[in-house]
């Protein structure tokens, strides 16, 4: 099975879902909310995957609300090496791997990491640091399909090295109709292969139907303060990354999986 | 094996090509390709040159892509051919692995409006001729940094990788590169899609004489 993962604009320039509760008329012109998709779908389950804890308790509560169990992820940023780090510009090798809580303990663990990260690291964590606090009946580790340590070293000229001495995680495998999508994907069956780790399909959902995609687009637009690479940014020029696929949605998700 | 360096394969088969567009988005359906000019060469004879416009009821043109494309309303009603035809004939080259398929940033745009063009067409993504696909812009970038090729890593990764590299003042656009390969080049005829890609055939010839490849 294919899961959904959510993200909510409580990661900034990341989606235009919001957590609000369901909306009573659906045709209603408001933004969606992942629990207008949750409810619309008979999802009993809602896996939320953000780049911050700000939008935990309103899922939690929402959850609770809607008699949903919530699976909540956080992606966080990694390097090989914190390290002596004085200045965040100076990091290297950066990638993203996200936590998910096993239990309630697994919540409160993940909320120290989190606020080590962000008061004494400027936001990353590395591999050690990970080590430290791992607790194996708290925590799982999943590695996100894009920006994953394989994405950034098949895309980018850095070379990144992960270090599963603690854990086994499990590989996300998405398919969004990107140019590089089978080559990554390539990879991951590769790499999951020799090193007897498993692998997860997923779907990373930012909005709801395709199209909401100039609103998306709007929206990356002006939380990327109209500049990419220093050159001027519009909706007939958006050159974001990841920005050439409308498949990022429910819609597509449908599409997709839902028949299979 | 240095017999393997594109630069002695002087049979290989190419089709060069270039869309033009009416604007930068890379996924909206509304950014129709308008043009597309592919040339097909058997070595350095050149067997086919084709430059179609793209017949689309609901073409929307901006005003910076009519601008800088030199778009003309008549022209175009005049020269535009069906769309479903423009695609058969040039998808018999790029899904066809004798070719290989080059043209300039096409990893940065070329690639994403051949995937509206079949959407529009109702026809499914596949981006599976890209194995076989060199970006010239890429190509330039490996040059300009003095980044080597290495033949155990996969080609398009390695493309993508120098895709990824921004650097304020790296100037390597087509009209550049001639200037660097020394190739004549008008920049009165830049985005004449047809003339893009013969000056564009004539940097990548003199290019594979600077890089492994």
């Amino acid at each position: 099975m294919t899961l959904p993962l959510f993200k909510s604009h409580f990661s900034i320039g990341k989606s235009i879902l919001t957590l609000d509760s369901p909306k009573i008329d659906q045709n209603a012109d408001s933004p969606d909310s992942v629990f207008d998709i949750a409810e619309e779908a008979s999802l009993d389950k809602v896996i939320l995957v953000e780049d911050s804890f700000m939008g935990f308790l309103q899922a939690r509560k929402m959850c609770d609300d809607l008699d949903k169990q919530l699976i909540f992820g956080l992606r966080l940023d990694m390097c090989d090496d914190l390290t002596n780090v004085e200045d965040p510009k100076s990091i290297k090798c950066t990638h993203k791997v996200i936590l998910f809580p096993k239990n309630s303990d697994g919540c409160k663990l993940l909320n120290q990491i989190y606020t080590e990260c962000k008061t004494k690291h400027f936001g990353w964590i590395d591999f050690n640091l990970l080590k430290k606090f791992w607790q194996e009946n708290k925590l799982s580790l999943a590695i996100p399909f894009y920006d994953s340590f394989i994405f950034k070293n098949l895309t980018t000229f850095q070379s990144c090295f992960a270090h599963f001495t603690f854990t086994k995680p499990t590989f996300f495998i998405e398919d969004n109709g990107l140019p590089f999508d089978s080559m990554t994907q390539d990879a991951v069956n590769k790499y999951c292969d020799s090193n007897g780790f498993n692998i997860q399909k997923t779907q990373s959902i930012y909005y709801k139907n395709k199209n909401d995609f100039p609103a998306y687009l709007t929206y990356k637009l002006i939380c990327g303060r109209n500049s990419f690479g220093g050159r001027e940014l519009s909706m007939e020029k958006p050159n974001l990354d990841h920005l050439g696929s409308d498949q990022f949605c429910w819609e597509s998700y449908l599409e997709k999986y839902q028949s299979a | 094996m240095i017999e393997d360096l594109l630069r002695f394969k002087k049979d290989q088969k190419y089709v060069v090509f270039d869309f033009e567009t009416c604007n930068l988005n890379l996924v909206s359906e509304h950014n129709k390709p308008w043009q597309l000019a592919f040339l097909v060469y058997h070595g350095d004879k050149l067997v086919e040159s084709n430059d179609y416009h793209i017949h689309w009821d609901d073409l929307r043109m901006s005003d910076g892509a009519r601008k800088v494309t030199g778009f003309s309303d008549a022209k175009y009603k005049k020269l535009a051919r069906p769309a479903e035809k423009v695609l058969d004939h040039f998808e018999k080259f790029l899904y066809n692995d004798e070719y290989i398929n080059l043209g300039h940033n096409i990893l940065g745009f070329d690639i994403y409006i051949h995937n509206i063009f079949r959407k529009l067409l109702g026809r499914p993504t596949d981006y599976s001729y890209l194995k076989k696909s060199i970006d010239t812009l890429s190509i330039a970038k490996a040059i300009h940094k003095d980044i080597e090729y290495d033949k155990e890593l996969d080609f398009l990764s390695w493309q993508f990788k120098l895709n990824s590299v921004y650097e304020r003042g790296m100037r390597l656009n087509l009209g550049a590169c001639c200037k660097t390969y020394d190739v004549e080049f008008d920049p009165e005829k830049l985005h004449d899609a047809l003339n893009d890609i013969q000056k564009n055939y004539e940097v990548f010839k003199k290019m594979v004489w600077s890089i492994k490849i």
